[in-house]
């Protein structure tokens, strides 16, 4: 009987070991990948660290004055609103990620320290 | 940094050490649990009691959490690329480790081999029963064979020793994972473990049904790729659904509207398609990766064969281009396809102002388009037929030169592709267009990047027809593409094979498509038998030479010879990389070489339509080698090599061989022995499905005179063998399969040669007019007497029958003497033939 019982006892402790390491670890993961995919996918149309390089070229090989400095307006308002963009984003993952994290603790934290009726 | 280290790996499992009530025990534990917390979270979350509520959630979290993990093992193998030692427990999927602990009960309370326990339980598995009947095995027979095999193995055994054969699994299986990279213990990882044993009843299994390992892995892979059904979502885009990006990210480009109407942009269709599967051609797109990339002289010419896939190298430099796996110089370009019809597309005028007209208005699309593509700046053009291109112009107009501005721009790199053939007729020639040029020659995939291509394919075809194919009838098509299809290469042949196959399985409403469907479909391509002797046709084969002789007189050895040799291919014990047979015919004219070829052809082929016939006498010149095999300019072609690449299964005659010049002798040395030979465009003419007979009349009169002397055939076959030295070269004769010497043919050879071809002529005139006719001994002797000439020994007869009869009969015919219905006989009477109709 001692193998069934170590047995059950192993499967409840794993069982939390899971949980914990599911909503941390990939949870984490997780969140990282599609923060990821989506400032690769955004940065298909604001292509910002490209833009940055090509800020003093002409639009459209126009290399009239006209187009040199089109092309560093419309550059440099492409690239501060694909910077803005992508911070908000990073910001909100980030936060959404804490929040995340923090409801298991906030949870334990209610079982521990709310007074006990 | 990743260490790859060796960990010790162990199966301990509390499980197993249970008593039975035990498992029972935790399985009821375990199940129960699941209620009560799930209970236990609802009643806590709706309690008034805070802390309740709060204890309720996290409860239903883990729940919740461990339901969305149901089927996934403890830990993840990928991740355990740093522990020294791994329990296989905590890489084993859950439900393995239930089927372990079945197999592990049932050996237990019913006794018998557990090996065979688990094995019963695996094969009756969703899964793994699909990957037999992938291999072509009959699951039902199969099934009932495993069932007898643990019957047999039935009886008392030692209590420990399914402990130790779980344990020993495990550590097989867990090793498996390892090595094929996997995230957990599965089904199949358990199954090959138990292959890998060596159980005697599995390796008698698996000999029975020719179960192989990596063709099992393979079946099982197929149902994973099934499953996913990535690659079809791949090819199946909606055209409508894909949006043209005109611009750069880095908006430096221009547009290119008019381009844009006469081509498809690769790039486009690669950023819809998530996934995407290239196999093979890695070394030709590193290549041509690296041609691209550079500074100057950025054009690629693809040399490759029909049917050899040379547009996956653009599209996996389309596929990273869209990920951005490239360089600077090629960093969000735009791949674009430009086909020879779409310049060239307005039919010709037939009058000269009309074609002029026509030739001005292609002119000025090539240049238009050009100069687009040049001022956009981040265009790569690919030509898929570039030949078409340059031929499609004529006259003054070349297309070719039209291009040069955009092959001069190291700024507009273009992959252009072309066939070996119409790279020298069309394309070599033009030094300014070639030049500009680097060329990379396409390899044929190899029959096991066919073979993944094809698993690929199958999968969108069996989606289409709703067939499943096995992974046999895969590995047949491929292997006998590549060897009977030779004018195409892999996998192009073989994809063509299959997708008739599959649409004959569909007419015949066939569930599953087998290689015995491949196998016709080949047969009725490449009209001779591929499918093993089946027993009537095994019969048919061992009374060959009765079959010859039914039509042939005489010749008892060379019959033989020619039986053994097609006897030995249907067999399948024939080399498979020289011809069928390749053999000398040596003897006096008129004895029935050619006749004994043309039967031959006609057993083996089908038809005596299926000879090549060649008189080498018209070789004997050094500069004949061109019109045999073709001008290195590509000028002249080569008889033997068109004639070969146009006929792959047939008989080759070569008359009067010891004439042919000696380079031509020497070419038949590649080809005895290797069974192919490059052609000067760098084709390779495969002879591996044809029968080569070289005939010869030297040393005739040593022939006669020996064998007059009584000697034996087999002396007489060495004594000339040396003989022939003093014509051929040693190793030329030790290559022929056989030299078949020919005997003179006796008064009494040729009196039934004559009987045989009157039989012959009686058999057309009734079939073509219905009259029939029998004839007296008489007139045979009459035929055979007239039809010998010593020099050309039976040859006169046909002429003889010809004269003497056809024409009489055509003549009475002709003036309504005989008719429809009628019935002739034919007499000697007077020294002259008469007819008599009845």
């Amino acid at each position: 009987m001692h193998f069934a019982l170590g047995f059950l006892l192993y499967r409840l402790l794993d069982t939390v070991r899971a949980f914990v390491a599911h909503w941390y670890f990939d949870g984490f993961l997780f969140t990282l990948h599609h923060i990821i995919e989506m400032i690769t996918r955004l940065d298909r149309v604001f292509a910002v660290h490209i833009t940055i390089r090509h800020l003093f070229e002409p639009l459209y090989q126009d290399y009239s004055f006209i187009g040199r400095v089109l092309g560093f307006v419309f550059r440099s308002m492409r690239s501060v609103l694909g910077i803005m963009l992508y911070s908000v984003l990073i910001i909100v993952a980030l936060a959404l990620f804490m929040v995340w994290a923090s409801i298991p603790m906030f949870l334990l934290f209610g079982i521990a320290f709310v007074p006990h009726l | 940094m990743k260490t790859k280290n060796t960990p010790t790996i162990d199966f301990y499992d509390s499980r197993f050490l249970m008593s039975g009530a035990g498992r029972i025990f935790v399985r009821v534990v375990c199940n129960a649990a699941y209620g009560i917390t799930f209970a236990g979270a609802c009643a806590g979350i709706i309690s008034d009691i805070l802390w309740l509520r709060f204890f309720g959630s996290l409860l239903m979290l883990i729940l919740v959490d461990s339901f969305l993990h149901r089927g996934e093992a403890l830990k993840n193998l990928r991740h355990a690329y740093h522990e020294q030692a791994l329990n296989v427990r905590d890489y084993i999927a859950p439900l393995v480790s239930r089927l372990l602990e079945i197999a592990f009960e049932r050996s237990r309370i019913n006794g018998g081999d557990f090996v065979l326990h688990l094995f019963f339980i695996l094969c009756t598995r969703k899964e793994i029963k699909k990957g037999f009947i992938r291999l072509g095995i009959p699951y039902d027979a199969f099934l009932e064979n495993v069932k007898n095999e643990l019957q047999k193995e039935e009886g008392v055994r030692d209590e420990n020793e399914p402990l130790i054969l779980i344990r020993k699994i495990g550590v097989i299986a867990l090793q498996n994972a390892l090595k094929h990279g996997d995230a957990k213990v599965s089904e199949k990882h358990i199954l090959r473990a138990l292959f890998e044993m060596h159980h005697p009843s599995l390796v008698s299994l698996a000999q029975t049904y020719h179960i192989n390992l990596e063709d099992l892995d393979n079946a099982l892979l197929f149902n994973v790729l099934e499953k996913r059904r990535f690659f079809v979502r791949e090819k199946t885009i909606n055209p409508r659904k894909v949006k043209h990006r005109i611009m750069n990210r880095a908006w430096s480009a221009r547009r290119t509207p008019f381009l844009d109407s006469l081509s498809e942009d690769i790039t486009d269709i690669f950023r819809l398609a998530k996934r995407q599967v290239f196999i093979g051609h890695e070394k030709e797109y590193e290549h041509v990766f690296e041609i691209l990339s550079r500074r100057e002289r950025t054009n690629a010419l693809l040399i490759g064969d029909p049917g050899s896939e040379m547009d996956t190298i653009a599209y996996r430099l389309a596929a990273n281009i869209v990920h951005d796996r490239v360089p600077e110089k090629l960093f969000d370009r735009r791949v674009v396809l430009i086909r020879a019809n779409s310049l060239l597309k307005e039919t010709r005028g037939e009058t000269v102002t009309a074609r002029l007209a026509h030739e001005g208005d292609i002119a000025e699309r090539v240049t238009r388009l050009i100069q687009e593509v040049v001022n956009s700046g981040n265009i790569i053009l690919y030509f898929p037929d570039i030949h078409n291109l340059v031929k499609g112009s004529s006259g003054r107009m070349q297309v070719a030169d039209l291009l040069l501005p955009a092959l001069r721009d190291a700024n507009t790199p273009v992959i252009a592709a072309t066939y070996p053939r119409e790279f020298k007729e069309y394309i070599e020639f033009n030094t300014e267009f070639s030049s500009l040029f680097e060329t990379v020659r396409v390899q044929p995939l190899t029959e096991r990047e066919a073979v993944r291509y094809l698993t690929y394919e199958s999968l969108k075809l069996e989606a289409y027809y709703g067939i499943t194919v096995t992974f046999l009838a895969i590995r047949s098509v491929v292997s006998l593409a590549s060897r009977y299809l030779v004018s195409e290469s892999l996998p192009g042949n073989a994809k063509k094979i299959l997708e008739e196959a599959f649409s004959l399985a569909q007419k015949e409403e066939r569930e599953t498509l087998t290689e015995h469907e491949i196998i016709r479909v080949f047969e009725e391509h490449v009209h001779i038998p591929i499918a093993k002797a089946e027993s009537t046709e095994a019969r048919k084969l061992l009374e060959f030479e009765s079959l010859i002789h039914k039509r042939f007189i005489n010749q008892e050895e060379a019959v033989r010879a020619v039986s053994e040799a097609v006897r030995e291919y249907r067999s399948g014990l024939a080399r498979k990389t020289s011809p069928i047979a390749s053999f000398l015919f040596v003897g006096p004219t008129g004895v029935g070489k050619t006749e004994l070829s043309k039967l031959l052809a006609e057993l083996q082929f089908g038809s005596s339509k299926f000879i090549i016939r060649f008189d080498m006498s018209e070789f004997q010149e050094a500069s004949s080698i061109e019109r045999f095999i073709g001008s290195p300019e590509g000028k002249i072609r080569g008889a033997l090599t068109e004639a070969v690449l146009k006929a792959p299964y047939s008989l080759i005659l070569l008359d009067e061989f010891e004439k042919a010049n000696s380079n031509i002798l020497n070419l038949f040395l590649q080809v005895f022995d290797e069974g192919r030979l490059t052609d000067t465009l760098g084709r390779t003419v495969a002879f591996q499905n044809t029968i080569i007979i070289a005939t010869s009349n030297v040393h005739s009169e040593f022939i006669k005179s020996s064998l007059y002397a009584g000697e034996k055939m087999n002396t007489l076959e060495n004594e000339l063998k040396q003989k022939l030295t003093n014509v051929f070269k040693p190793e030329l004769l030790n290559r022929f399969s056989r030299i078949v010497v020919f005997k003179n043919l006796s008064r009494k050879h040729i009196w039934h040669i004559a009987e045989l071809r009157l039989q012959t002529f009686a058999h057309e005139l009734f079939k073509e007019q219905r009259i029939k006719i029998t004839f007296d001994d008489k007139v045979i002797d009459y035929i055979a007497r007239k039809g010998y000439d010593p020099g050309f020994g039976a040859r006169p007869i046909e002429r003889v029958i010809n004269d003497e009869l056809r024409s009489l009969f055509g003549k009475k015919i002709l003036s309504g003497e005989l008719k429809e219905g009628k019935k002739v006989h034919i007499a000697f009477e007077m020294n002259s033939i008469v007819l008599k109709v009845q």
